[in-house]
């Protein structure tokens, strides 16, 4: 977690009475497209650049919106570590996944889901907002949206789910969190240790003793992971503090042209020419609203072509050094798997033959 | 008002239209035969289009004399009793009309320079003080673009290029592009239509390329840096 919220979080658990541990780690995915799945969007554009354009967008605001998510729920001091990943790891304590449902310059729709390692869900619903313009005296630019409110709302419905769990809770979550994780890595050694409802959440059994050696070297490994997961994080965050003001820009630019220009078609439309027909004034009125018509048009695109421009680097070092990053990772993981595996292996080949060694059975049933 | 009246009327905006439309000197550096680059009247199977060029008055309608021929045609088909004018029940004898659809027509072929880019997708023609006009022709399909302003098609006739406008108010423009065998002349003919008058207005304008000194950079256009040049195969 970075240092100034850190302090923030700090602040706010020395009011709330909440330790470090009572924080939950937040993991968010990047966004889906909810057009995505339909090739009309893009597809059906009926121009190259306006096609690369909505791709553009798109790929950018998969990734900026959960960023923006990200930023606020450390402003609210209310949760630890917030994390913004290509694809979930299945040791999160919370995770959030979320599909752009609509996002046009003055309107934002997102369907979120979160739910914690237990399965059970926080949040599952459509949060939207029109986008309300305002100067802000805050010095947190990062943290300003048009569509903050759609933000706000969903934060309030997880800060209000949060609440409802004490540290009994959580920890629960939290344990159940670190054996999913160690069941991602070395199913056979920790299937005893958690049993899935058939509501699909899962209850704790029971939980590894805190020396068992295979934890520590799944606390081990997780750490390891910790440390990729920030150098992804960090070009995030790079990627967040380059394109969130272009985007930004692009998203005001879009409202305003749509506002202005179904403005002035409805006006010309309602009001017939006040000159002769075939007349030349009239003939210059038709082409100018023609032209008029053609010029915003072009204007759009030229905008969305800036933005593509803008952005295209740095989208393309982000995805390079994600695609690396997770490379790395997945095949850290396809090791650590291969070695774990074989550790137990050996571990429970010994004399007492049988399962690894356990502490005593939680009382953790959700 | 007597036909006569009216051709005299239009006439004396004739006159008046004359003296506005001296042919425009432009600054501009054409490109000297023998330096001129070779360039290729197809890309692919298509016309290439694709270049800068400036308008070539003395190849071009001169809009007086123009003017002159298609009153003297419309009188002529007048008089003559066209049993096509009289199917339109009496239309192509308003003199506003015809006056309105000349000089709108003077104004819309203007066009000193036309800056075309083109690919096998599509092509762009930039036009001083109006929209650039765009046609993207993948399978050399008619492309139909609508809007509540006007309808507007474009796509391939043979080598030809041709968009086609039809606007509110019986307007009706048409523009057809074409290259001359050697790729050195581009001609522009454009048709404008009223429903109110019974001949078209047709101008053709010929043009011929020139250096363009924007060659000699890259510019790309951004969203919070407005244009963005640097030298071609140099530093910014």
């Amino acid at each position: 977690m970075k240092r100034g919220v850190w302090l923030c979080c700090c602040l706010a658990s020395l009011a709330l009475g909440q330790t470090e541990g009572d924080f939950l780690d937040v993991s968010i995915a990047v966004f889906t497209h909810a057009a995505t799945a339909d090739p009309a969007g893009a597809a059906a554009a009926a121009d190259d650049s306006v096609a690369a354009t909505v791709a553009a967008v798109r790929e950018s605001e998969q990734r900026l919106l959960p960023l923006y998510l990200r930023y606020r729920l450390e402003q609210s001091g209310r949760f630890g570590a917030v994390r913004v990943l290509p694809v979930l790891d299945n040791g999160a304590e919370l995770r959030i996944d979320g599909a752009i449902l609509e996002s046009t310059g003055s309107r934002l729709a997102l369907q979120i889901r979160a739910s914690d390692s237990l399965g059970r869900l926080w949040v599952d619903q459509t949060y939207a907002g029109t986008a309300i313009r305002s100067e802000s005296l805050s010095d947190d630019a990062f943290a300003e949206d048009v569509f903050a409110d759609v933000f706000s709302a969903l934060i309030r419905d997880l800060v209000a789910q949060l609440e409802q769990q004490d540290t009994a809770a959580l920890r629960r979550i939290k344990n159940a969190a670190l054996v999913r994780y160690g069941h991602g890595l070395v199913p056979a050694a920790f299937e005893d240790f958690m049993r899935q409802q058939t509501d699909g959440s899962f209850s704790l059994q029971r939980l590894p003793a805190d020396d068992d050696p295979l934890l520590r070297r799944i606390l081990a490994i997780r750490e390891r992971e910790y440390l990729f997961i920030d150098v992804v994080d960090e070009q995030y965050q790079q990627f967040y503090g380059d394109v969130k003001p272009v985007y930004d820009l692009w998203r005001n630019v879009q409202a305003e042209q749509a506002e202005s220009s179904s403005a002035r078609t409805a006006r010309e439309l309602a009001t017939p020419s006040a000159f002769p027909r075939g007349s030349y004034r009239a003939l210059q009125d038709s082409y100018n609203n023609f032209r008029w018509a053609k010029l915003q048009q072009l204007y759009v695109e030229e905008v969305g072509q800036g933005f593509t421009n803008e952005v295209a680097p740095t989208q393309l070092a982000l995805d390079d050094s994600v695609y690396k990053l997770s490379g790395t990772l997945e095949q850290q993981y396809r090791e650590w798997r291969g070695l774990l595996a074989e550790l137990f292996a050996l571990e429970t080949a010994a004399p007492a033959g049988g399962t690894p060694p356990a502490g005593p059975a939680t009382n953790a049933a959700p | 008002m007597s036909i006569l009246l009216r051709s005299s009327l239009l006439l004396a905006w004739l006159l008046l239209l004359g003296a506005c439309s001296a042919p425009q000197q432009t600054q501009r550096v054409s490109a000297p035969p023998g330096n001129a680059e070779a360039v290729p009247s197809h890309a692919g199977n298509l016309t290439n289009f694709a270049g800068n060029w400036e308008k070539n008055y003395q190849l071009s309608d001169d809009f007086n004399t123009k003017f002159q021929l298609y009153v003297a045609d419309v009188l002529r088909r007048v008089t003559q009793g066209n049993p096509e004018l009289a199917a339109r029940g009496g239309f192509g004898l308003d003199g506003d009309a015809i006056n309105g659809l000349a000089r709108f027509a003077e104004e819309l072929t203007r066009m000193p320079i036309l800056d075309i880019a083109q690919d096998e997708q599509g092509i762009t023609v930039q036009r001083q003080e109006d929209f650039a006009l765009r046609c993207r022709y993948r399978d050399r399909l008619y492309v139909r673009d609508s809007s509540p302003f006007g309808n507007e098609l474009c796509g391939w006739n043979n080598d030809k290029l041709v968009f086609n406008m039809d606007l509110p108010g019986g307007l009706s423009i048409v523009h057809q592009f074409s290259l001359s065998p050697d790729a050195a002349q581009l001609n522009v003919t454009t048709t404008v239509s009223s429903d109110l008058v019974a001949v078209p207005v047709i101008i053709s304008n010929y043009y011929t390329r020139y250096i363009n000194n924007d060659r000699f950079y890259d510019c790309e256009l951004t969203l919070t840096r407005n244009r963005v040049c640097s030298q071609r195969g140099g530093a910014q």
